[in-house]
């Protein structure tokens, strides 16, 4: 398969005039790379990383050199340039880039360092054809905006970049900055450890990762973008179950009665909802089948005694006593479920405080352990389990060590203190549930109290009254009865539609919710396995050609969740030399190009490496490294450095064929 | 008559296991130790800060209502002036530790405090946490190194 990205042509062209003169002189460097190795030979302090930096320079990628701008590149491109001893002043200088794709589409990219008419942000891309298109990099809409030259280069390579998460929360595209520091390793910071340059600034959460689940087309990465999407999806179902919830409540209440079993969170459609609407009667809570019964009865009743018209007086008389004792009995009760309720109330407040305070006690405890953990990086320092002066037992608290107290450990502490929180929690819905019933018993008693004192009005003037005419008690109480009967029918049937509304809201989000767990459990896929299964024996070979010592390769695993090399758990950086770190960096970043074209993935095709030779590594380690390059023929391009003594070299590079780009002199020189 | 109820007689031996007892995360010396570093990496200039200006920010961090009543000041003269700071002993236990861990010195002629190396680096993982001291960042970034020992010292005095 052919490359994503080839590097053809590099030029660097430098306009400069001698300090004190006017004229300005002309110089250049040009490159030309082939397909497989090129290696760039030259002395040190003659140029070399000035070109590894300007191919990165020109691609907009400069903050892999640590700074943005032209900081990051040499003097020699924007201040003061010597050839020979002799000393000029920069005017203006331009790098050229010439790179084709995958589909062998040639473009030729123009950046300049410093020029005074024109912009460093500017990059001109000029097409086969002639055309020109401009670009900008380092504005926030590089990549996302299609005048952004980071958007142009990632359709060029054929990308299609995710989009992450960043500490903030928000979304932003995987930038190209955070992906190839796992192709060009630069001299200065890219051999101290792998993907070293990626840039911070963008605040992507694990861009390190990111980068290389991008490289390889893993599966999680999509399934990560499907899981959070479900999340918001599942979050804003819970929104959307509040209003439900809320909705079906109303009706009840509106009718005066009580809904039980309709939990505060979505629930699934698999936990079958047990919904029963209640009515008081009497201040005792009662099924509604019972309620309506009972109210159709004393309706008839009610009804009879109207058209009978049987008014005794002395018995109204008597009623009406009755009635006014019930009433003041009634408003007792009232009274007292008002206290209750205020009681009620204040001890659900009391919970919530206490909760609070846990949760902030919880969120302490979390930052100490977080701190007592990064000590733990820096100097090995666990807790304070003994005097760090003395040595005596300690017991990781500041109370002096009169005070007889045996404490938790902080994860303990944080153990017990959630199960504090969830006690707290059940409590809490309690009383919330509690004080919830007590304001529809508080609202039925007020409706009962207020029928109750419009009857003993009635009555009295029923007293007064001829006792042929009907009564106006009993007719008002029958129109009072009858039309909340006809509301509570009414109403009933309104909750018919809000439960089949519940049955598919359930249903919707139990899929989504299954959907989710399953994601979520899902530690890897069967494909990514493969994938890493392959770049595990792909590493361990290389390491094991490549001379790799601190451990035994067959020791070192591709973490699953990293993907970082460890050996025991451990990252292999941390206890690695110096000369098995570039040994490994090598191996990886070899072994990933590897398996990212066997399973077509998003890599490049392309490695640079910035001074390979730079600390003590046996001339045949670097041999096993020129040697797997060599593996890949024509299907990658390697741009390498090295500053090696010619015969040395020629050592390192026995049986290996390459295109040498050879320099004796400085790499920018004048043009005649 | 115990017998019948409790069965002693049949018991060899009864034993008392101590259960460790919760400790609220502001006593453990790491906590405090990472306060004091993160001032001291944050609010004084070469890292170098009195043991008072420790005390007052502690007075700060160790109460809600502190911070607010501080940050609604307009004026930080005025804010230092809404303090009342409040000797805590935990506070110079942790030095202590942080003394013996070698995260600071004690510079013995003027009773500062001195951020070392090792200190440093624990400060600036804890700078760079978002999650850790949201509410110490917050004052901290509010006061950035405006709090000098002279000043601490005129508006108390004055206080």
């Amino acid at each position: 398969m052919s490359n994503k990205l080839k590097i053809h042509r590099l030029k660097i062209e430098v306009f400069a005039h001698q300090i004190g003169q006017t004229n300005s002189q002309k110089f250049e460097a040009s490159f030309q790379f082939e397909d497989g190795i090129n290696i760039i030979h030259a002395n040190n302090t003659m140029g070399k990383s000035t070109c590894i930096n300007s191919i990165i320079y020109v691609l907009g990628l400069e903050m892999l050199l640590g700074k943005k701008g032209i900081q990051g590149l040499t003097n020699s491109l924007w201040g003061k340039i010597e050839f020979n001893g002799v000393e000029h002043e920069v005017d203006k200088s331009v790098i050229s880039l010439e790179i084709s794709n995958s589909k062998n589409v040639k473009i030729k990219i123009i950046r300049s360092v410093t020029d005074p008419n024109e912009d460093s942000r500017l990059v001109r891309v000029i097409k086969e054809s002639g055309e020109e298109e401009k670009y900008f990099v380092h504005d926030p809409g590089a990549v996302q905006s299609t005048k952004g030259f980071h958007h142009f280069l990632a359709e060029f390579i054929d990308w299609n970049l995710p989009a992450v998460t960043t500490f903030e929360g928000g979304k932003v595209p995987l930038y190209p900055e955070c992906i190839f520091p796992l192709f060009f390793i630069e001299q200065k910071k890219g051999w101290s450890k792998l993907q070293a340059t990626i840039p911070t600034i963008y605040k992507i959460k694990n861009p390190a990762t990111q980068a290389i689940q991008f490289v390889l087309k893993l599966d999680v990465g999509s399934l990560n973008l499907e899981k959070e999407e479900l999340k918001a999806q599942l979050d804003k179902a819970s929104a959307d179950w509040s209003a439900i919830s809320n909705g079906a409540h109303a009706i009840i209440e509106k009718m005066g009665g009580v809904l039980q079993g309709l939990p505060e969170k979505p629930v699934l459609a698999s936990e079958k909802l047990q919904l029963e609407v209640k009515f008081f009667r009497n201040e005792k809570m009662i099924d509604l089948e019972e309620w309506v019964h009972t109210e159709n009865i004393e309706i008839a009743a009610l009804k009879e005694g109207i058209e009978s018209n049987t008014y005794n007086s002395n018995a109204a008389e008597k009623t009406l006593n009755d009635l006014e004792d019930a009433l003041v009995s009634k408003e007792t009760s009232l009274e007292r479920t008002k206290t209750e309720f205020a009681l009620e109330r204040q001890s659900l407040e009391f919970i919530e405080k206490r909760i609070e305070t846990i949760d902030e006690d919880i969120k302490k405890n979390q930052e100490t352990l977080k701190i007592q953990k990064y000590a733990n990086e820096i100097d090995n320092s666990a807790a304070f389990e003994t005097c760090p002066s003395c040595g005596q037992g300690m017991k990781n608290t500041l109370l002096p060590p009169s005070v007889d107290e045996e404490p938790m450990s902080i994860e303990d502490n944080i153990t017990y203190l959630k199960e504090q929180r969830a006690s707290a929690i059940i409590l809490r819905d309690q009383t919330l549930a509690n004080s919830e019933l007590q304001i529809s018993l508080i609202n039925s008693i007020e409706t009962e109290l207020k029928g109750m004192r419009q009857k003993v009005r009635d009555m009295k003037m029923e007293l007064r009254q001829d006792i042929r005419i009907p009564k106006i008690s009993q007719i008002r109480e029958l129109a009072i009865r009858e039309s909340r009967l006809q509301e509570v029918e009414r109403g009933l049937s309104d909750f018919e539609s809000v439960k089949v509304q519940i049955q598919n809201f359930s249903e919707d989000y139990e899929k989504k919710y299954l959907r989710y767990k399953d994601i979520a459990n899902t530690l890897i896929s069967e494909n990514d396995k493969a994938k890493l299964t392959l770049l595990q024996s792909a590493l361990r070979s290389n390491l094991r050609d490549f001379e790799f010592k601190t451990v035994n390769p067959l020791e070192i695993e591709v973490s699953p969740y990293t993907y970082e090399p460890t050996a025991d758990g451990i990252q292999l950086y941390t206890n690695a030399s110096a000369s098995d770190s570039i040994r490994l960096i090598a191996a990886y970043t070899l072994s990933l190009l590897d398996i990212s074209q066997q399973t077509a993935g998003n890599h490049i095709g392309m490695l640079i490496f910035d001074e390979l030779k730079q600390q003590d590594i046996d001339s045949s380690s670097i041999n096993g490294i020129y040697k797997k390059m060599q593996s890949f023929g024509k299907g990658a391009q390697f741009i390498v450095t090295s500053s090696a003594a010619p015969s040395h070299l020629e050592e390192m590079t026995q049986g290996v064929s390459y295109n040498r780009i050879e320099f004796s002199n400085k790499l920018i020189a004048p043009v005649q | 008559m115990n017998e019948s109820i409790l069965p002693y007689g049949q018991i060899d031996k009864i034993s008392f296991t101590r259960r460790p007892t919760s400790l609220p995360a502001d006593i453990r010396p790491f906590r405090r130790i990472g306060q004091i570093l993160l001032v001291l990496y944050m609010s004084s200039s070469k890292g170098k800060s009195p043991i008072l200006k420790i005390q007052f920010f502690n007075t700060l961090f160790a109460a809600n209502q502190n911070v607010e009543r501080f940050c609604e000041a307009y004026e930080l003269d005025d804010a230092i002036r809404k303090i009342q700071i409040r000797l805590d002993p935990f506070v110079n236990r942790a030095i202590s530790l942080a003394i013996g861990k070698g995260y600071i010195k004690s510079n013995g002629k003027d009773g500062h405090i001195e951020l070392l190396e090792k200190g440093r680096k624990l400060a600036q993982k804890i700078a760079e946490d978002e999650e850790i001291f949201e509410l110490e960042k917050q004052v901290l970034s509010f006061t950035k190194k405006g709090i000098s020992t002279a000043k601490l010292n005129r508006i108390l005095k004055k206080a």
